[in-house]
């Protein structure tokens, strides 16, 4: 089945017309995406790659019934775009922009709760099912349709776990970016819930690094929901040098962790395997599904 | 009192803010700040440099306390934090061991604190009538300043009742948001005053992130999670990263020339490492053009690693190999990094080719 998108989803790229936008819809679309419309204000009613470009996404998607967007338009705009696609009801958004302002995503994500939108992103690689659509800026033919789910907090290291995931024969069921920012949409803990649903996905994976709380949330989720799917984690960032750090209250708000042995201990106590190095994934996650079930503990 | 201004906190336990009697004192103490890097538990291992000292008068401190706000990622709301600060704990200390000290108040962005909420948030810390009359004031003003300035953080430590009752911000510290730059015209000039790493301040403005560190082997990476992996990698081995160093995937040949340019420029190398798995833009040709455009300016006096995947990496090693430098193939980072930490200098070459008249 795969998770929330596939073959038929009808897909708009806001900012269709831009650099980025042309270059990203044209893959897309070479991967047999079904992207039907564009979004770019002061150039509606022209054509651009075959498609129809609309002033605004209402319009967008009264014309097309496109029920996901995709938003490469510049960080001063993207926060204004993720509104008007959350305003008109869209069920997915994806943004790729990186740099947005972070007070511009806050006030996002507090508009997304009297919504049904779901966000992706911002700074997300995107999304993609193999075989069936592709929404970002992955390279497509590194992707084989499979048995492998595979969030990732990173964009280019992702395409290690693909690639080898690939390459050992699993391939993938859907894979997602979740994005680089502190304030962002999905989570780890939500793709969990949707990837442990997902019949099709017998193994996950989760790529992590050092800073923010998705790896805590992602081990309390599965604390409280254990599953008999296999989870594996690489976490990037044991070694990284101490930063710069402005101020005690970041601390004080996370109880001081946030670094990479405390996400890799957080996750393994609640059954994760980990791997020490993103070389390791594909190994690893083979001899994890070709290994006899382990019996259920007597309680 | 004589500050060390850096951009940094935990000046104090660092010995970075000091108590002195008489003007000759200001004057050696500063001597000896000045010039020297001061090490906190908030700064790079290395320290930063004092480039200004801050010199005010001191005050007697009747009470402590600790006020701020920041954005809080896993709710997106503004979050105040406020704390009494008693006997010699620091306030990270405090929020370990007397966690019910420190009191949060959430807002959500664009919905100022009120009056009754202010009042209840004071009580809580223990201050009443005047003072506390001013410290919803200051509380007000720091959140008016946080969404005005695209803020991350804005921290006073302390905040201080002096014995004479009045009130006063002994230390302010703010942090601002880079994405919220562009909006920002004050905030831009005092950017641009910041010393700066001669590389880090290339890198900012070419986009991408450079961090020098105490070593010898460069590297650069695409993507930030590629490069952690990479320079946890290089550490795994024994090896000494001279740099953390990550390029945007969206980067083009000027830029990877601009990245790779640093580690040409950085005269304390004996090998570089290069991990990129193309996909989108940065592609494996784009990588090469770019590595070999800052040659063409610089030459390669060091052994060359290359762990080059995804869209077009064949063309990319293609090209790399047909240029006459120090130049070994890895198959993925793991590689790369074993390759890298084993290499020897090849400085002889290289003197020997400059002797013969080539590059």
């Amino acid at each position: 089945m795969a998770i929330l998108i596939h073959r038929d989803t009808r897909i708009m790229v806001q900012g269709m017309t831009g650099k980025q936008g042309s270059f990203h819809t044209e893959q897309a679309l070479n991967y047999g995406s079904q992207i039907v419309a564009g979004v770019t204000p002061g150039k509606g009613g022209r054509k651009h790659l075959g498609l129809p470009v609309f002033e605004s996404v209402a319009e967008a998607k009264a014309a097309s019934n496109a029920t996901a967007s995709m938003v490469l338009v510049p960080p001063e705009y993207a926060a204004k775009a993720i509104a008007e696609g959350i305003d008109a009801g869209l069920e997915l958004i994806v943004c790729i922009t990186e740099r947005i302002p972070v007070l511009d995503m806050a006030r996002i994500i507090h508009r997304l709760k009297n919504s049904a939108t779901r966000l992706l992103g911002p700074n997300s690689l995107g999304i993609i099912t193999p075989g069936q659509c592709m929404m970002g800026i992955m390279p497509g033919s590194i992707f084989k349709p499979g048995k492998i789910g595979i969030v990732s907090r990173a964009s280019t290291l992702i395409y290690e776990a693909v690639s080898q995931t690939t390459a050992a024969g699993l391939g993938q069921t859907t894979c997602l970016g979740v994005g680089g920012d502190p304030i962002h949409g999905t989570g780890f803990v939500d793709t969990l819930e949707l990837f442990i649903a997902d019949d099709d996905t017998q193994g996950i994976i989760i790529l992590g690094e050092i800073g923010g709380t998705e790896e805590e949330q992602a081990a309390e989720y599965l604390r409280e929901h254990p599953t008999d799917k296999p989870i594996l984690a690489y976490i990037a960032g044991l070694y990284a040098p101490r930063g710069r750090r402005m101020g005690h209250a970041g601390a004080i708000i996370t109880g001081g962790k946030g670094d990479a042995k405390s996400k890799i201990a957080a996750l393994e106590a609640v059954g994760v395997t980990t791997v020490a190095s993103p070389t390791e994934i594909g190994r690893k996650m083979q001899a994890i599904l070709d290994a006899p079930p382990v019996a259920p503990q007597s309680p | 009192m004589v500050k060390a201004q850096i951009l940094a906190g935990d000046r104090g336990q660092a010995g970075g803010v000091q108590t002195v009697t008489s003007p000759e004192d200001v004057a050696m103490v500063a001597e000896v700040m000045l010039g020297q890097p001061l090490i906190t538990r908030q700064t790079q291992a290395e320290g930063e440099i004092v480039r200004q000292v801050y010199i005010e008068q001191g005050c007697e401190i009747a009470r402590s306390f600790y006020l701020a706000l920041l954005l809080d990622s896993r709710d997106a709301c503004l979050t105040f934090l406020a704390s009494p600060v008693r006997g010699s704990e620091s306030i990270e200390e405090i929020a370990t061991r007397r966690p019910e000290w420190v009191i949060q108040h959430k807002c959500p962005p664009d919905t100022a604190p009120n009056g009754e909420q202010l009042d209840d948030l004071c009580e809580q810390i223990g201050l009443q009538g005047e003072q506390a009359k001013q410290v919803q004031t200051c509380l007000q003003a720091m959140y008016q300043v946080f969404i005005e300035y695209d803020a991350s953080l804005i921290e006073i430590s302390p905040l201080a009742v002096l014995e004479s009752g009045e009130v006063m911000a002994l230390d302010i510290k703010m942090s601002l948001d880079d994405n919220g730059l562009y909006r920002q015209p004050e905030a831009q000039q005092w950017h641009s005053q910041i010393q700066r790493d001669p590389a880090e301040a290339i890198a900012k403005q070419h986009g991408f992130n450079y961090l020098r560190l105490p070593g010898n082997i460069g590297m650069l990476a695409s993507g930030a999670g590629m490069a952690l992996a990479s320079l946890d990698a290089i550490i795994e081995r024994g090896g000494a990263a001279a740099n953390f160093m990550d390029i945007p995937p969206s980067s083009n040949a000027e830029q990877v020339s601009a990245a790779f340019g640093l580690l040409l420029d950085d005269s304390r190398l004996q090998a570089i490492m290069v991990n990129v798995f193309g996909g989108g833009i940065m592609r494996g040709d784009v990588l090469a053009e770019g590595i070999l455009a800052a040659i063409d300016k610089k030459p390669l006096d060091v052994p060359l690693i290359v762990s080059l995947n995804g869209i077009n990496a064949e063309q990319g090693q293609a090209r790399l190999q047909q240029a006459d430098i120090a130049l070994t193939l890895a198959q993925d980072l793991a590689d790369a990094a074993a390759k890298v930490v084993q290499a020897k200098p090849v400085r002889s070459k290289s003197l020997f080719g400059r002797l013969l008249g080539q590059s």
